[in-house]
């Protein structure tokens, strides 16, 4: 018995010893931290993380890939084309002869240079794979010599050279491919290498000495994954991270404003959320009843309200940051209850049992479907519920989570349903139409008529700029007669950054957020 | 052996708090639509975030300015309406089922035993969060999931009870005088079984409350706007550092239920002196 | 020893294929059509033909018990299926966040056991201080619920005081708060149980024995009582460990931990289905494992379980 009690005392010895061998390596890791802290590396919480090393998969965001990968050509931050791979450029005068001329020396991070083979072998790849319908337009690829690369068009093309800015048409070298074509590695042309990457944690990027812009003057950018919003904040106020973006943290930029350790940074974006009615449900397929019910959102109110800083409310059918192109005339109805009502009268609803509106019986009852997992368009939906009920319209959420979300939307199984419009940097927002969802064959097809479609059509094969612009505003005009989505808000980009950062102007605007950390 | 008596009257307070807090709690969700001072969905957004005990509505209101107080009080209301729901049917399929298991053929007895293995082997909530999810998002979804799991428990309590009944003498008196299997369950083995089975169900009342407003937290239950508990509760996250009162009530009101509950299980267990017969 | 350890294996084997029947019921009844998914996952058009040849090759066409038994043998060796909205297998994903899991339990899983002998032994006379403080622990424990401590603690300690990170992983410190949220409640629960036990041994007559000899009442507790008492805390590891994996989902997803149970809640949101099902069946196969560990270990402690289950 004896012995047991002496082997109890060593097994307490024993523990108080791990105890405080943890304790002192617990010390010694947070003091290994701060030391680090001197020479910090660049550390950004991002929501989503890369689905793999393919610059063309669509569920990657897009802060990574301009860093380590290269377009043809790109956007600068005032969303006018400028020369990245290609140097120069032409297109002959039907539109349909597209030449390019690359950057001469250009080497990929494995040392292997970029030529014009190079590149038609990453269009061939792209316009059989992943962007299959964004390329749809070109017909032939050819390469005259090692660094021009031409593109034959099926159809006079006057904005190619701005098609070909998005990150998804990144460059890759041909050693990232493996027998079947997949990316597996991450071989680009861009400022920084990728070092490592722990799959929904982080993702380490280190400069590229050998960057053909001058090697960056950050050392490393570290991606870190926290997929919360308000978790991306208490990780950046807790120094964490020291770069975030404040999309969808309802409650922070107040809070961080006030404290002198961080900087805010805010600019106008280029997109908006929306709502986007289902014309083809017999509820909605009144042009009058949609406008009515816009009518009943007081966005004036709401926006600021609920979202403060980070959001602008919709009025007209584009974020500023399109600029000219943005139809002058208010998309959005301004918000009258009393006419609101009148107007729904008129289409032949009246007031039934509960308040609820009634027509041939059926009664205005509306699914919105709406992400889950996201506190923003949560509190938005309940406020647009309570809103639209005041004019006797009945609102069930029905909530969601992204990815099908999206196959829900381009199914058209919905009746409204919020979401963010589709964002693909472009300066003129051709492609949202075009592609995205008003012409006869783009993917979603919220709403088409002939006109439109016909305008739209008339748009792609127009090379004057005053004319497209013309255009567009008629485009715009035109779907406000419809109304096929109600524009909620415009969503502004606000980052914050710490302190330590001062010297750095990290550009606010779309997917080149942190192009300024590349700059040498 | 001194104690008994003293456990015995021990019982009689933590049953009689127990049961003080869950009929305050009841009382309130009964008669929540005469007291709430204000519709619990109405969205006021130039009252929004106001803290507790500063204007009209006692207990502040919350991202949308709705009156905080109205929506605990109708959240209870869902919560008990729940929490019935769910117990009515566990108690009713389980304790039948079970009979039926302790005293019919041995390939039924097998079978529902194999099953309801099959279903324990699931840690806690995890198979009706599955189930929920199947369903869809929505307290119907829940209130499904979490009776398809919970009878189990039930279940196996009076399979248990009943097996070893049948070895009593006069419930073997019975068999050999010709009762039939249904007279003999109604007869002899349900009298037996109810003091356990009232006991199971008052704790398990506190568990189902922790299940619903588990799954509403996660998304699966009530949707917005209604006011359950866990779905306010998931809601206030954002809001923890401007108005921590918005976190901090629905989760107390889930505590002082759950409390309540395990407070009335455990007075009635000690009173019907069950808790080392172990069945529970 | 072995005739118990066959024949519990024997019990396990069939609850694994009631587990793996009734997740392919729900696996079945989920919604969803996988040939649809399958169509447009190619990107091909989903017309009848297409449909009803996409059917046959997924083997939907064939009787619902042959389908179940392909599914199994694919399941048995590891093959869970594909996500219906990512490129990735069900597997790796679950490969990938297991650890995280796996961590959070085994970290509370100590926590749990250190608090509970602790406790326990500090409590064992009846009626003490200590006693009372375990017994209200206990209730209190049962009670809260862990996604509301879990914002407490986060409250507390990470937003008004600082002192641990608030959320996801890899700072120092980034585990105390979701441990301690996790463990908590089987903590107080087995602090409890354990308290109950060496009170029970208070007057056995070994105990009685031991004090007329003049032993010191430590030297006793520790020499004497410790060891009958701690075989309960061993049965209800079980209980224990199926309490920790339960409470995992609540507490990843709090504190945004990338771990098995965020993987299921956003695959729940997103239809996902077989990604749902491969949690709901890794998750019981985790548990089935530690309960016949747990009642191995029983029997090779204490004969008498062996002797019962014959």
């Amino acid at each position: 018995m004896n012995a047991c009690v002496r082997r109890l005392g060593t097994a307490f010895q024993t523990l108080a010893l791990v105890l405080a061998l943890v304790l002192s390596l617990g010390l010694a890791l947070v003091r290994g931290q701060t030391a680090q802290a001197a020479m910090t590396p660049v550390i950004i919480g991002e929501d989503v993380d890369i689905a793999g090393f393919d610059p063309a998969l669509n569920e990657s965001p897009w802060a990574f890939r301009p860093l380590v990968y290269n377009t043809l050509v790109e956007l600068d931050l005032d969303f006018k084309v400028t020369p990245s791979l290609a140097t120069h450029w032409e297109a002959s005068l039907d539109g349909r002869t597209w030449t390019f001329f690359l950057r001469p020396d250009v080497v990929f991070h494995d040392g292997s240079p970029l030529t014009a083979e190079v590149v038609k072998m990453n269009f061939e790849r792209l316009r059989e794979g992943a962007q299959k319908s964004w390329l749809s337009g070109i017909e032939e690829i050819s390469v005259p010599d090692e660094a021009t690369v031409v593109f034959r068009m099926n159809a006079p093309t006057f904005i190619f050279d701005s098609h070909l800015t998005p990150p998804f048409l990144s460059i890759v070298g041909p050693a990232a491919l493996d027998d079947e074509g997949k990316v597996v590695a991450a071989i680009g042309t861009g400022p920084f290498t990728v070092e490592s990457w722990q799959k929904g944690r982080e993702c380490v990027l280190k400069a590229n000495p050998s960057y053909w812009g001058g090697k960056p003057r950050t050392d490393q950018v570290i991606f870190r994954i926290i997929r919360d919003p308000d978790a991306r904040v208490m990780a950046f106020e807790s120094g964490d991270v020291n770069l975030v973006s404040l999309r969808g943290a309802l409650t922070a930029v107040q809070r961080l404003e006030k404290n002198e350790a961080f900087t805010i940074l805010k600019r106008t974006g280029q997109t908006s959320e929306n709502i986007y009615l289902n014309t083809r449900r017999p509820l909605l397929s009144d042009a009058r009843v949609r406008r009515a019910l816009a009518k009943a959102l007081d966005l004036e109110t709401m926006i600021p309200e609920l979202l403060g800083e980070t959001a602008e409310p919709g009025r007209t059918f584009f974020a500023s940051g399109f600029g000219a192109y943005v139809s002058p005339t208010p998309y959005m109805p301004r918000f009258d209850l009393d006419q609101a009502k009148r107007l729904l009268a008129e289409a032949g609803w009246k007031v039934g049992p509960r308040g609820v509106l009634e027509k041939d019986g059926s009664p205005m009852k509306l699914s919105l479907t709406v992400v889950a997992n996201n506190a923003e368009n949560m509190l938005l939906a309940a406020a647009i519920q309570h809103a639209l009920k005041a004019v006797g319209c009945e609102v069930v959420l029905n909530p969601v989570e992204s990815a099908a979300i999206t196959e829900q939307f381009r199914n058209g199984d919905y009746d409204l349903l919020m979401l963010g419009q589709w964002l693909i940097p472009h300066n003129e927002p051709f492609t949202h139409y075009r592609f995205g969802y008003y012409h006869d064959n783009s993917t979603y097809k919220v709403s088409t008529s002939p006109e439109i479609t016909a305008l739209i059509d008339e748009l792609e094969s127009t090379a004057d700029r005053e004319r497209r612009l013309e255009l567009h505003h008629a485009i715009q005009d035109g779907l406000g007669q419809v109304m096929p989505a109600w524009v909620l808000f415009h969503r502004n980009n606000v980052i914050a950054v710490s302190r330590d950062f001062a010297d750095f102007t990290v550009s606010v605007g779309t997917w080149q957020l942190y192009r300024d950390l590349a700059k040498p | 052996m001194s104690c008994g008596l003293f456990r015995h009257k021990q019982g009689t307070v933590t049953l009689s708090c127990g049961a003080l807090l869950l009929g305050t709690l009841a009382g309130l969700a009964l008669f929540a639509p005469l007291i709430a001072p204000a519709n619990p969905i109405d969205v006021n957004l130039s009252q929004r975030l106001i803290p507790p005990f500063e204007s009209s509505a006692l207990l502040g209101t919350d991202q949308l300015g709705r009156c905080v107080l109205s929506r605990l009080l109708h959240g209870a209301r869902i919560t008990f309406t729940a929490v019935f729901a769910i117990l009515s049917f566990t108690v009713l399929s389980g304790t039948l089922l079970g009979c039926l298991a302790g005293q019919g053929p041995a390939w039924v007895d097998g079978l529902l035993t194999r099953f309801t293995d099959g279903v324990m082997a699931f840690p806690g909530l995890i198979l009706a969060l599955a189930i929920a999810g199947i369903l869809g998002p929505g307290l119907s979804s829940v209130i499904l999931a979490l009776c398809g799991v919970q009878w189990v428990r039930f279940f196996r309590l009076a399979r248990s009870m009943t097996a070893s009944l049948r070895e009593r003498a006069y419930v073997q008196a019975a068999i050999i005088s010709g009762a039939g299997t249904w007279a003999i369950m109604i007869g002899h083995v349900l009298p037996k079984l109810l003091p356990s089975v009232a006991v199971l169900a008052t704790l398990q009342m506190g568990r189902i409350v922790l299940s619903v407003s588990s799954l509403s937290f996660l998304g699966l239950g009530a949707i917005p706007p209604a006011p359950e508990w866990g779905a306010m509760l998931s809601e206030s996250k954002t809001y923890m550092q401007s108005a921590p009162y918005l976190f901090f009530l629905p989760g107390f009101c889930i505590f002082l239920a759950v409390l309540g509950g395990q407070l009335m299980g455990m007075g009635l267990q000690k009173k019907l002196d069950l808790s080392r017969k172990g069945y529970l | 020893m072995l005739r118990f350890a066959t024949k519990r294996l024997l019990g396990v084997f069939i609850t694994a294929l009631f587990v793996t029947f009734l997740t392919f019921c729900l696996l079945k009844a989920a919604p969803g059509d996988p040939a649809l998914i399958l169509l447009q996952q190619q990107e091909s058009v989903a017309d009848e033909d297409s449909l009803a040849e996409a059917r046959q090759a997924l083997g939907l066409d064939r009787p619902f018990f042959v389908q179940y038994a392909v599914w199994l043998s694919r399941i048995v060796r590891g093959d869970l299926g594909g996500s219906y909205y990512t490129s990735a297998r069900v597997g790796d994903e679950i490969k990938r966040a297991f650890p995280v899991t796996l961590d959070l339990t085994l970290r509370a899983l100590l926590a749990t056991l250190i608090v509970s002998l602790v406790l326990g032994l500090a409590s064992a006379r009846e009626g003490g201080l200590w006693d009372y403080l375990t017994r209200a622990g206990a209730v209190f424990g049962s009670a809260v619920p862990s996604f509301w401590l879990g914002l407490l603690l986060m409250w507390i300690f990470a937003v008004q005081l600082g002192y641990f990170p608030a959320v996801g992983l890899g700072r120092p410190w980034s585990m105390v708060l979701p441990t301690l949220t996790l463990a908590l409640g089987p903590a107080l629960y087995n602090a409890r149980l354990f308290a109950a036990c060496i009170q029970e041994t208070d007057d056995e007559e070994y105990v009685l024995f031991a004090r007329s000899k003049g032993l010191s009442e430590t030297r006793i507790l520790l020499l004497h009582r410790l060891k009958p008492s701690l075989i309960p805390l061993v049965a209800s590891l079980s209980v224990t460990v199926g309490m920790l994996l339960a409470g995992t989902v609540l507490v990843e997803n709090i504190f945004a931990l990338p771990g098995m149970g965020v993987l299921a809640v956003e695959a729940v949101f997103n239809r996902d289905f077989p990604v749902v099902m491969g949690y709901v069946l890794a998750m019981a196969g985790v548990f089935t494992l530690v309960n016949l560990a747990a009642d191995l270990l029983c029997a090779w402690i204490d004969p008498r379980v062996r002797l019962e289950a014959r």
